[in-house]
């Protein structure tokens, strides 16, 4: 094996503390909403109460939905049913309005009727939505920072791994009772290495489930330029082409979806469902249905299977099963999504996302007290990466905490400034964050116990707010084994009595000295 | 002992990451390696159909290695002892496979 030299090192240690100084913050929010997208369905379920309805298994019949759809849907040329899940155990439909803007709706899986819903994001709106993009569509700006951030985690693994080389050597070796420093650095490495296929595989996929984004025209050229067509062969994408303008009934959702379900699950030997029920070119005679198999419960692979059946006759259009390498990469992306029915897997991945959380925090803690003490401390720059690194991860997660609040106390009948009551709660994020980020520049090292209290009483405030606006206490849920309602106010309890740990071992009177004591060189 | 040589963040910059080779490191590993990134998987995607491979299967295949190229490639160029010199030929090969994805 050739040496590794000085200067590669010197050149790894350079990347490695410039990108994650950089783009850490980025990174602990990416996978902060990550983690919590796990269980956003979960999530959506404690935000949005009315659709805490149990899930029988029903067959819904989706032929008798269309005739009671309202009439905006009915008439709208592009209708989707989600089929409904135990985590998503109300129908969902999503429809393109006359105007053209995409409209949702929940259906209620024993009656078909609409469920008059709390107006929020909530998980699957705002939290996953975050996760990709962080709600900065302008442009796509947002996808291409996390973007960016991602492929500079892979850069940082890489590189972590010649900065921190001792890294086997330290693998059980964590100090929490010696200097600070030592510590976070012992923490670091720790949680780095415990998960660090985890954290290669959450970027790496993550990047590759957008290839067609991030990649515009090498995915497009071997198409001659037609994104279109790459991902039809990708994907078995269809385009039912413009409408031809005759009106025609449609022929029966049920049948049609039965014959695509049969027709997988010879192919596959066990029982293929369908997850969706898009109806393209509705009311037209040029109408087509798409199937698509898009999370199996048994399978990590994602929508190997798609089917499009001619709206009039029920004929078999389009039968597209993900071809070998395909389905590799289908597997890569699923395996992100982990949709699959696999409950401690779902934990892991959480715990997963958690340890990553430590491992970036703790990075950009260590790069602020190997300064701690020195000339620097009081440079803009370590000012601002220390009010960036505060308000990134207290102030985050506060917003977070702030975010449930918001939404059990808003009341539903808020007009906000702009636009909806859903968008009041995301602006009550976005406001509690910016002002952790200007209390951590005001209070240095003093805002982090502080915001640890924050956190805390929010999430006390979100279990209590919870039990009073809905009735579901936390007693009731147990008893009731009503697991997303309970697992959220638990996990909201857990939060709140690590942060109350953390604002007492973090309160500045305790250990000033240790926090400020000066580093010689080691 | 341990973190003698640990020095994540060491105040001043190592030799060959000064001002303008700091700048010229980061332009080409980022957006160089995008663009060799870029003709990398048009390449491969166009270039596998000619051996007799599905085209949205060469697809497939160029996304799945795409960040096994730009990665090695990104590090490869913010540690190379010769920044300039293998930029520029970074930078050429990526004008080469963009050109041949172009021509096939």
């Amino acid at each position: 094996m050739p040496r590794i030299s000085e200067d590669f090192r010197q050149a790894m240690n350079w990347t490695h503390t410039w990108l994650g100084v950089v783009l850490g913050i980025v990174l602990f929010a990416v996978f902060w909403m990550g983690t919590l997208t796990v269980f956003a369905p979960e999530i959506d379920r404690w935000m949005i109460p009315e659709t805490r309805i149990a899930y029988d298994g029903r067959e819904i019949s989706y032929d008798r939905l269309l005739t009671q759809l309202p009439p905006d849907a009915a008439t709208s040329d592009y209708v989707n049913f989600v089929v409904p899940t135990e985590r998503h155990p109300a129908i969902g439909i999503f429809y393109r309005d006359s105007e053209g803007a995409f409209q949702n709706l929940l259906l209620d899986p024993r009656t078909g009727a609409p469920i008059s819903v709390t107006d929020s994001h909530a998980g699957s709106g705002f939290i996953y939505p975050f996760h990709l993009s962080l709600t900065i569509e302008w442009q796509d700006l947002g996808y291409w920072i996390v973007g960016l951030a991602a492929l500079a985690m892979l850069l940082l693994l890489v590189s972590g791994i010649f900065v921190h080389r001792k890294i086997i050597a330290e693998f059980f070796v964590f100090r929490p009772q010696r200097k600070p420093r030592r510590a976070t650095l012992d923490l670091h490495n720790l949680s780095s290495l415990v998960g660090l296929p985890f954290y290669a595989l959450m970027p790496f996929s993550g990047l590759l489930i957008f290839a067609s984004l991030y990649l515009p025209w090498g995915m497009a050229e071997p198409f001659g330029g037609d994104m279109d067509k790459a991902e039809a062969a990708i994907s078995g994408a269809y385009d039912p082409g413009p409408r031809t303008g005759r009106p025609a009934p449609i022929a029966s959702l049920d049948a049609m979806k039965r014959k695509a379900e049969a027709m997988w699950s010879e192919v596959e030997g066990a029982p293929v469902k369908t997850n969706l029920v898009r109806i393209l070119n509705n009311g037209d005679d040029s109408a087509a249905v798409y199937f698509r198999n898009t999370f199996p419960k048994d399978r990590v692979v994602l929508s190997k299977y798609v089917a499009v059946l001619d709206g009039q006759t029920g004929k078999v259009i389009q039968n597209f099963a993900k071809p070998p390498i395909g389905e590799a990469a289908a597997w890569v992306e699923g395996a992100h999504f982990v949709q699959f029915g696999h409950w401690p897997l779902r934990w892991l991945y959480f715990l997963g996302g958690l340890g990553g959380c430590v491992m970036i925090a703790t990075g950009n803690l260590f790069w602020l007290r190997s300064r701690e003490g020195k000339l620097a401390h009081a440079s803009l720059g370590y000012r601002t990466v220390e009010a960036l690194t505060i308000g990134g991860v207290t102030g985050i997660i506060a917003a977070t905490g702030a975010f449930f609040v918001a939404n059990r106390l808003i009341p539903t009948d808020a007009f906000p400034v702009t636009g909806e009551r859903a968008d009041a709660e995301v602006q009550v994020f976005w406001l509690v964050w910016l002002i952790a980020f200007v209390h951590a520049a005001i209070l240095r090292e003093r805002a982090w116990a502080q915001q640890a209290w924050a956190i805390a009483a929010l999430a006390v405030a979100a279990v209590a707010s919870n039990a009073l606006s809905t009735g579901d206490h936390i007693g009731m849920t147990l008893a009731g084994a009503e697991w997303a309602v309970a697992g959220m106010d638990l996990l909201l309890l857990i939060t709140a009595g690590i942060a109350a740990w953390a604002g007492i071992r973090l309160a500045p009177s305790q250990t000033p000295a240790r926090l400020f004591e000066p580093m010689p060189a080691e | 002992m341990a973190g003698n040589r640990q020095t994540a963040g060491s105040q001043r910059a190592p030799a060959g990451f000064g001002g303008a080779l700091a700048v010229w490191r980061l332009l080409v590993g980022f957006v160089g390696g995008y663009a060799l990134v870029s003709g990398f998987v048009a390449l491969t995607g166009s270039a596998l159909p000619l051996l007799g491979m599905e085209r949205g299967e060469a697809l497939s295949l160029a996304s799945l290695f795409a960040l096994f190229v730009y990665v090695p490639t990104c590090l490869f160029i913010l540690s190379t002892r010769r920044p300039w010199r293998n930029g520029t030929i970074m930078l050429m090969l990526a004008a080469a496979m963009i050109a041949a994805a172009v021509v096939i």
